[in-house]
Formats: structure tokens, sequence, C-alpha cells
């Protein structure tokens, strides 16, 4: 049909205007105090509010504010393990899934995988943590196997602690991105898979010329996805260590809320904040970039 | 088709065993713990109670200590839930469907507001609510939800409609609706799935969230939601009762299952073609 | 596979239902009829209303539900809410958002009012009107008791609470930090109950030789300990730091105690009412800096026996520290008086696998370091919970009339014994002693809680000049990482220099917030 001109309606408006109020006041309202927050030295116990510029950035830059850094160096590790783990796990298992010849079984096993992602997610941390714990849980298995020289104080020891909060949830199957890859891998074709068995391909590679190159595409938007999950995310955390032993597994998240809420300096953590802000933007818009020089 | 049962057919087979042995144990666990007094579970954690020696007082205690944060967390879903759904469709519709200006714009904006980090959110949203005067009620966590959580509904939802083929709007103007009725008699039933798929995915997010209520809902235990009191009992500086947490936890996950089990079938379809198109 | 999962789904939830119906009464010796509680209310009973205690999660807990149950009762007009807290650092968070405004409307009622700290202090709240004075009230007469509350509290409790604008809370119950003794497992490896601190030393080195990895076993409140050092070795110092007639900010209603003082280790508690001037401290710290002599020696104590200590303590959690202790992996267990309970009650429960154990004090030296000061060791002994009144309501004078109505129904002998018993017989945390004459406890228990008993407490408002725990919050992780590593990796030098930028911070910071020129006799502006 032509386009004419488009006559205009007020329709469509109303039809975004709730959504567009409301995240106009609880997102971009509320971001936009936080960074004026920032460019003040609010304290909660104060009675008003300077502005004092640049001030809380030049401390986060100088010698005395080292620590936000050194944070993202905890963050990088658990996001890109965080993003390995989402990809690879699942994957692994849908593989090993659409082996599985027999159907009742596959089904089966796959309503299994899926049940525990219905539990709440303070839950799971909450019952890691208890296996964690140094007088029972995991240590007591570990003493079982006769394996006591392995038995660690996971979350109290500097040595441990970081791991522990990236091994938790292991084995990372249980979610989405298992859904996803094996809906793809299932999706691939059923003919494709047959022309490969009759050229003599053993599973191996079936698995590794034909599924893969073709579920490349949802490897990066479940990169994307779990980046994006595991840099706004602090709750594990605050959950279970705090941030400790020391800084062992301190995030840029944790030490904003620890400051906010634990000192009253809210122009201070807004400055974090809004750094954090612009760091999860320019890496996921660096992660855009990247992936649609990929198309599916 | 022969199955070749060599070395690596039955090494898959027990890699798929052990995997779903690790995703099961924390929850077997969590039952171990829940039935049997703390003190047991300090000193026999492996054990398993006999039937008759289960500790029912913990589920007792967990019962009296979780009903009303349960109750009031399905509450604050619900009542969310309805309101996300509607602004949901309607948004998603008209990014869809409709054309007007500044459409890629406002789109735009809708998307990134997903890179905000939440704890930038957190002390803003805080004031603006004390402001509303809302504080301690349902509506002090649901209009802040109903903010939040609406991003993924909108991207599932203008990808659907968009997807709708034009034909049948065109029948339906020709017989001379208008676009309200458009979308209330044609796009909106049709959409059904995909809603129920927002719906889940938004109710599990809603339920799991406690920083949030930990900062509005300070008056008792009786107004909290649930993940809130477990987070407040158990995460802070240690739980003193390993077995009524426990309970607790289990008690408290039991209307998700439902809400979930019940809509599964419709939510790993939406998932899916979402995630497909997404 | 679905129909079978509802199924078992409903039957748990009814399992639970049945399970739980039916609440008996309170089944305790003492009750609300030992009360008087025909007294004519105070306030409108045709009006409804509802008083909110912020308490803190496991402390009293089941004693405070059970009185507010008992309360609303007698008087149904009145809602009383129990909103538990999880822990110490969300306590702070509510304190700083209730008072981000004036308006505090939202803030509970009765609540622990020594976390005002976070937002200026209970003084200068009472000072703005929005908490409550006591000073009044003691001298009434308790309806519930028919006697003033002044008649059964102790007056050095009371002096203890008071602040130069009021008394923000009322005695309730002491606390007190010592030592839990495995005696049983210390006799598996020779030894005896230590008696000297040199003693306790070698007494740990032993068992580490017999294998138990960490001897001592300490919660959070272990860090008490380096405290109870300061205090050993700067006792004779605090008469530099008081308030002098001559400085800005003394006050001659409440520093009387400062004039004239001199250190006599004959009077133990002859410093407890001093009044410490902040700023005399960050002047001494800025011309001497935190390293001196006093302080590696201070720090060079406490690395002899640090390494015995349970690994991160500092994070740990009690529950975790105290099943360690339970389980026999520790033989001292550094924590506070109200462990006591929930030990006493988890060892009787264990039965055969239980051992007997005890509370001692922290040992004296026999010879003390070089330097230190010369007296007795002292501990924590101070007042407990705490709990004042945040006038929520501003002036309405109904509500404030049911908020003390409630408080004066809670604080008596009658009271406080049903909130000892229940809490101790659900298996909660007693702080320790109560501070309310008359309050009997189980027998048991109160055996365990005597060596919690000092003479004197101790002070630690000296910590800050050598260092201890004086941090910006980001610097918490950073200052723990070292604390870890002392007396093993780190000595005492090594660790005052690791931490030296992280004290220096905190004191600019401290320096700038209270506009401090550094010469406590001039006066300031405060932000």
């Amino acid at each position: 049909m032509e386009k004419k001109k488009a006559k205009f309606s007020i329709y469509p408006y109303l039809f975004i205007a709730p959504t567009m109020i409301l995240i106009g006041i609880f997102s971009y309202y509320a971001m936009f105090n936080g960074i004026y927050m920032s460019l003040t030295d609010y304290r909660i116990s104060y009675e008003e509010i300077t502005f004092v510029g640049l001030e809380n950035y030049r401390y986060l830059f100088s010698p005395d504010g080292a620590l936000f850094w050194k944070s993202f160096s905890n963050q990088a590790i658990i996001t890109i393990c965080a993003v390995v783990n989402s990809v690879f796990w699942p994957l692994l298992t849908a593989e090993l899934l659409f082996f599985v010849r027999h159907k009742k079984i596959a089904n089966t096993i796959k309503s299994m995988f899926v049940m525990p992602m219905l539990v709440p997610g303070i839950v799971s941390t909450l019952i890691w943590r208890f296996l964690y714990n140094k007088d029972f849980g995991f240590n007591t298995m570990l003493e079982k196997l006769g394996l006591e020289s392995l038995q660690h104080d996971w979350m109290n020891d500097d040595k441990t602690a970081l791991f522990a909060v990236i091994f938790m949830g292991f084995p990372f199957v249980s979610g989405m991105y298992f859904l996803i890859f094996h809906s793809a891998v299932n999706n691939v074709g059923q003919e494709l898979y047959e022309a490969a068995v009759i050229d003599g391909a053993t599973n191996w590679q079936v698995a590794w010329k034909v599924h893969i190159p073709n579920v490349m595409g949802y490897v990066t938007v479940i990169s994307t996805l779990s980046l994006i999950g595991s840099l706004s995310g602090f709750g594990a955390i605050a959950a279970t260590t705090g941030g400790g032993p020391g800084n062992a597994t301190m995030i840029p998240a944790m030490l904003i809320y620890r400051v906010a809420f634990t000192d009253g300096r809210f122009g201070y953590a807004s400055a974090m904040g809004t750094i954090m802000m612009i760091v999860i933007m320019t890496l996921t818009l660096i992660q855009r970039k990247l992936t649609s020089s990929k198309e599916v | 088709m022969r199955v070749k049962k060599n070395f690596g057919y039955f090494l898959s087979r027990i890699i798929l065993i052990a995997l779903v042995a690790m995703t099961f144990f924390p929850f077997v666990m969590m039952i171990n713990m829940s039935l049997k007094k703390t003190l047991d579970v300090k000193l026999h954690f492996l054990a398993w109670p006999a039937p008759n020696e289960i500790y029912w007082k913990n589920f007792e205690k967990a019962f009296d200590f979780v009903f009303h944060p349960i109750v009031n967390s399905l509450i604050v879903c619900g009542i969310s839930l309805v309101l996300i759904l509607i602004m949901v469709s309607m948004t998603g519709y008209a990014f869809g469907r409709l054309k007007f200006a500044g459409k890629n714009l406002f789109f735009l904006m809708v998307l990134a507001v997903m890179m905000i980090p939440y704890t930038m959110l957190l002390v803003p949203n805080y004031t603006i609510i004390r402001n509303m005067d809302l504080l301690n009620t349902k509506w002090s966590l649901i209009i802040p939800y109903i903010a939040g959580q609406q991003m993924f509904g909108i991207v599932l939802s203008k990808t659907f409609f968009e997807s709708l083929p034009q034909e049948m709007f065109e029948a339906a103007k020709i017989d001379g609706a208008s676009e309200f009725q458009s979308y209330t008699r044609i796009a909106l039933p049709l959409s059904v799935p995909t809603l129920i798929t927002v719906g889940v995915t938004c109710t599990i997010s809603m339920y799991n969230d406690y920083i949030w209520p930990a900062l509005v809902l300070t008056k008792g235990d009786k107004i909290k939601t649930f993940c809130q009191i477990v987070f407040n009992n158990a995460a802070g500086k240690g739980t003193s009762d390993y077995g009524m947490t426990t309970a607790a936890f289990i008690i408290g996950t039991l209307p998700l299952l439902i809400i979930t089990l019940s809509c599964l079938k419709y939510y790993l379809a939406g998932m899916l073609d979402g995630a497909v198109k997404g | 596979m679905k129909k079978i999962l509802a199924l078992v789904l409903a039957l748990v939830m009814a399992l639970s239902m049945v399970a739980c119906s039916g609440k008996s009464d309170t089944g305790l010796s003492v009750g609300v009829d030992d009360m008087i509680t025909d007294a004519a209310p105070t306030w409108d009973t045709s009006k409804e209303d509802e008083i909110v205690i912020s308490a803190m999660s496991n402390y009293y807990e089941s004693g405070w539900k059970m009185m507010a149950e008992e309360y609303t009762k007698l008087h149904p007009e009145t809602t009383v809410t129990i909103d538990v807290v999880a822990d110490n650092d969300t306590l702070n968070q509510k304190f700083v958002t209730w008072f981000a405004s004036d308006d505090l409307t939202d803030a509970s009622d009765i609540t622990h009012i020594n976390f005002a700290g976070a937002v200026g202090g209970a003084d200068l709240l009472m000072e703005r009107g929005q908490v409550y004075d006591f000073t009044d009230l003691l001298d009434q007469v308790n309806p519930y008791t028919g006697t003033t509350m002044r008649s059964y509290m102790y007056e050095d409790d009371i002096a203890a609470l008071a602040t130069p604008h009021g008394l923000a809370a009322a005695p309730f119950d002491h606390v007190a930090v010592a030592m839990m003794v495995n005696v049983d497992l210390l006799k598996e490896h020779g030894l005896e109950v230590p008696k000297t601190m040199e003693e306790l030393i070698a007494a740990c080195a032993k068992l580490k030789e017999g294998g138990i990895e960490y001897p001592i076993q300490a919660t959070a409140e272990g860090s008490y300990f380096i405290s109870v050092l300061g205090d050993a070795a700067m006792r004779d110092m605090y008469g530099d730091f008081i308030y002098k007639p001559t400085d800005e900010g003394y006050d001659p209603a409440t520093m009387a105690a400062n004039d004239g003082y001199k250190y006599d280790p004959a009077v133990p508690g002859g410093d407890k009412d001093l009044k410490i001037n902040g700023e005399a401290k960050a002047t001494y710290v800025s011309e001497n800096g935190f390293a001196t002599d006093l302080s590696l020696s201070i720090w060079t104590e406490y690395a002899k026996l640090h390494p015995y200590f349970n690994a991160n303590y500092l994070a740990s959690s009690p529950t975790d520290v105290l099943t360690s202790f339970e389980m026999q992996n520790g033989a001292f267990l550094i924590s506070g008086s109200w462990n006591v309970g929930v030990l006493n009650k988890d060892v009787q429960d264990m039965g055969e696998d239980g051992f007997e154990w005890v509370t001692v004090a922290f040992p004296n030296y026999e010879t003390k370091p070089e330097g230190w000061a010369t007296g007795n060791i002292r501990s924590l002994y101070v007042m407990g919970n705490q709990m004042g009144i945040i006038k929520s309501q501003g002036d309405d004078a109904d509500h404030l009339a049911r908020v003390l109505d409630f408080y004066q129904f809670v604080y008596n002998p009658v009271g406080c014994a049903m909130m000892y018993e229940k809490t101790l017989a659900d298996g909660y945390f007693v702080q320790g002693n109560c501070a309310i004459k008359g309050v009997v406890l189980p027998e048991d228990v109160d055996a365990k809680l005597a060596g919690f008993y000092q003479e004197a407490p101790m002070r630690s408002d000296l910590d800050s000049l050598f260092g201890k725990e004086y941090y910006m919050s980001e610097d918490m992780g950073t200052y723990r990482e070292y604390f870890n590593k002392l007396g093993t990796e780190l000595d005492a030098a090594a660790f005052m220099a690791a931490i030296k930028d992280i004290n220096e911070r905190k004191l600019a910071d401290d320096i700038d917030q209270n506009n401090w020129d550094l010469d406590p006799s001039t006066k300031e502006e405060h932000k």
C-alpha cells in the first residue's frame, strides 16, 4: 500500500505514555538525580546540599580512591567466568542431551534441569553459603572421602573466597541459557544431521562441525545477556561474603552499597555509581559492535 | 540406525548424570537440613533422619515465620503483574505496529534504561517513594516494579506484534475498526502466550527481589516479602536455626513452583521464541 | 508428573498448617498477672494506633514478640509490631534513611538508640527534640508496678547512659565480653584453665602443636580483646584527653567527673564517668602519628595471640563460630555474654557429646609489658540494650503516651523476667545480666554469666590512637586484609606501616567533618 503522508494521531503517544512516564521518573529522573548528587558532598547527616563540582571524582582518581578501581579487577574475573560458564556448560549439556536418542528419557532429564530454576535466587545463594561452612557442608563430604587436606574455610580464606563465589551455582546448567541452546541444537535441522551421519560423521564431528557453527548467533546473544546480568548484580556477594575476606571478593557495586548505606556518603557513592554506569554502557556498546559483525 | 556404544557413548552418559546430580545436590541437602534439628545439622550433616525422627517443628516454626511474607509477596506480584502486562502490551503494540514521530528514539530510551546500574537508583527512588508518602505500603514495591520490569516485556511484545501479518489489520480497518479496537480485538488476544511468558518472568523476578524491599518495608515482619525475610534473618550475620531456615526456604518456594509449573509450556515456548528473535 | 507434584506440594502446605494450629499460652513462671494492670489509660482508647519496635534479630526476639502480644491483649486498641532487623549494618541503614529528612513518621517508635551514631548520635537527636528524654519518666510512678522506675534501677547504670542533653534509654541489661573455656578439651591436652596471659599464650601454642588449628575461636566481638589490651596499656593516659574547663564544649553539668581526675590503679572504676574530647585525640595523633612506641607494643602483644584466632574472625558469622566451639574445634571462645544462653542449651542438648565449660575473665599479665599502665585487665562491661524512643509522630501526645506505656510494661521486674525466661526457653540470645533489680534467672545460666562480671568496665576511647579499626567504610576490606596477616606475615611495625594511609585518611575526614582546628580551646562551626 502506498505510504501517504501520515496523519498525526495522538493514539500512539497515549499507548506508550504510562510506560514512558514511569521510566521517566524512576529511571531517568533518578539517574540524573544521582549524577547531580555525585557533584555534591552530600552526607545523610547534613542539613543542606553543597555543590562541590568534581571533587568526588578527583578523590576517586587520586591514590585515596584506589580501592574502587581494584575492585574492578575482581569484577572482571567474576564477569568473564560468568559469561564463559553461561555459554560452556549449558551448551555442553544441550549437546550431550541431544545425543540421547530415547525421547522420554531426554525429556525427563530436561525437566530435571529446569526445575531448580524456579527456586528463588536468595535461597540458592544461602544454601551454597551453608554448604561452604567450614564445619559442615562440603567439608564434611571431603572428610568422608578421605580428602581432608582439601578442606578449607571456603568463604573466609582469601585464597579461596573468590573461587567460592564464582563456583556458586555449579554446574550452571539450570537456567534459561540451557533451554535456549537445547532448542537451538534441536532446531538445526533433522536433514543436516542425517546427511552428516550418512557421510560417516561421528557424534563428535556432528557436534563440532554441524551444531556449533549454527548456534553461534545464540552464543553471542547469551554472552551479552550474561555480561549485563553479571555487571549489574551484587546480591550474591551481599548475601555471602560482603566483599570479604579483606577485599578478596569486593566488587564495585558492593562498595557503592557500603559507602552509601554504612557511611551515608551519598555524594561520593553517587560518583562511583556514575562511573560504573559509564563503564557498563561502554562495555555493552562494545559488545553490540562485536556481535553485529557476526550476524546469525 | 545402529547406535555405536563405544567409550564416548558411556562417557557422555556418565557426564550427563553427573551434571544432573550436581545440579540437584544443593536442593537435596536443603531438604535434608530442613528435616533435622539444627544441632543435628551441625554435628551429623550428611545423615538422613528416619521417617519417624523427622523434626517437623522446623516446618511449624517456619510456617509462622513466612506465612505473611509469602502472602505479601504474592499480592505485590499479582497487582504489579496486571499493570505490567497492560502497559507492556500497549507499549509493545505501539512500537511494533504504529507509526509515529520519535518512535525509534522512544524505543531507544526504553532499552537504554537497562544499562543504568541498580545501585545508582536505590537512593533516588527511595526519596521519591518517601515523598509520595508510600513507604511501608505495598505500593512502595508495586510502582517501582512496574517501572523497572517492563523492558524485557516490551522487547518481546514488540517483536511479536511486528510479526503479525498486515492483512489482519487491513481487514479490520476496512470494517471501520479504530486503532484501539484493532489492538483490543485482534492483537491482544493473539499475544496471550507472549504475555504469559512475560508474566512468569516478571513474577519470578519480583518475587526474588530483596534489596529494594529491605529499604522501603521497615515496619515489622508482617509486611515484608518472603525473600526479604530470608535475606534479613539468614544472610546477615548468619542464622541461628539452620533447620527452620531451610524449612522456610522450602515453604517459600512452593508458590512460585506452583505458578510456574502450571504455565510451563507457554513459558518455555515464549522464552525461546523471544530469544530467537531478540 | 505435574499432577503428582501439585499433590505433593499441597500435602506439604497442609501438613505445615495442621502442625502449627493451636497456640499455647506463655507457660512462664511469671506473667502479666503479676503486674498491676488496672491503671487508667492516659490515651484515647477509642482510637486505634500502632507502635513499632525495631529489635535486633535474635536478641530477646521471642521475648519482644511475646510482650507485644500480651500488651495488645491488655490494650486491644494499640497494635504492637516487632520489626526484626537482620544485623548492625541494616539498622545503620535504617537510621540513615529515617533521618534523611525531617519527616520521621516512618521511623520506628522504639529501637536501639545507640545506632543513632550513624546520623549524629542520640544526644544530638535529643537536642533537636527528635528522640525522647527519659530523665523525668524515671521519677514517675510506673503504672504497672506502683513504684518509680528509678527505684529498681542502679544509679551507676543510669549515669552511664546519661548524655549532656538527657537520657536516651533506660537501663535494661549488661553486656560483657570474656572467655568461655572448654575445660575438657584442655584436659585432653594436659592443660588447665590459664590464670595469666602468659599461660594463655603457652596453652594456645601447645594446643596448636596438638593439632587444634585455631585454639581461639572468636566471633566478631573478639576485636574487643584488642581494646582490652589497649585499655590495659593506656589506662593512665585517659586524663590527658578529657575535656578541661578551658576547652570548648566543656559542660560543667555533665563533665564534673573530669575535674581533678587523677589515675589511681586502686580505684578500678575511677575513670567510668570521664568525658573524652575527640579534638584532643585528633591533635595528639596529628602531632605524634599512630605508630608510637606504645601503639607498637600493643600490637606486638596482640600479634602473639592473633595467629591462634580463627581465620577472618571479624567477618565471621556468630553461629558458625559457636558451632566450631561446640564441635570442640577450639578451646577458647572469645565472645559476649549474649552467647551464653544458646551455648548452654546446645551443650545440654548434646548430651554425651557435650563438654564441661566455664566462663573466665581475661587473665592478667604476670609481667606487664614495658610502658603499660599498672592495674588489672578490664574487659567490656557496659549497658546492653539501649532501647530509646524516636518521636516518630512528632508531638502527638496520644501516640507518645502509648509508646511510654508499652515501655513501662516491659521495663519492670516482672516484664523483664518474662522477657528473659521466654527468650532463654526459645533458645534465643539474652545479652547478659539484667539491669533491673529483682529479676531472677535459672540457676545454671546464672552460674555461666558470673564469669563476665567486671569490677569496672574498660574504656575503648583511645582505640583510634593506635589505629584500631580506624577507617572509612571503603577501607574496611583493606584494613582486614592486613589484619588477617598480623603475627604471621606482618609484625606489628609492618602492620602499622601498612594501615598508616587508611588511618590518616580517616583522621583527615574526622577533622574535616568536625571542623576541628586542633586546638581544643577554640570554638568551631559544626557542619
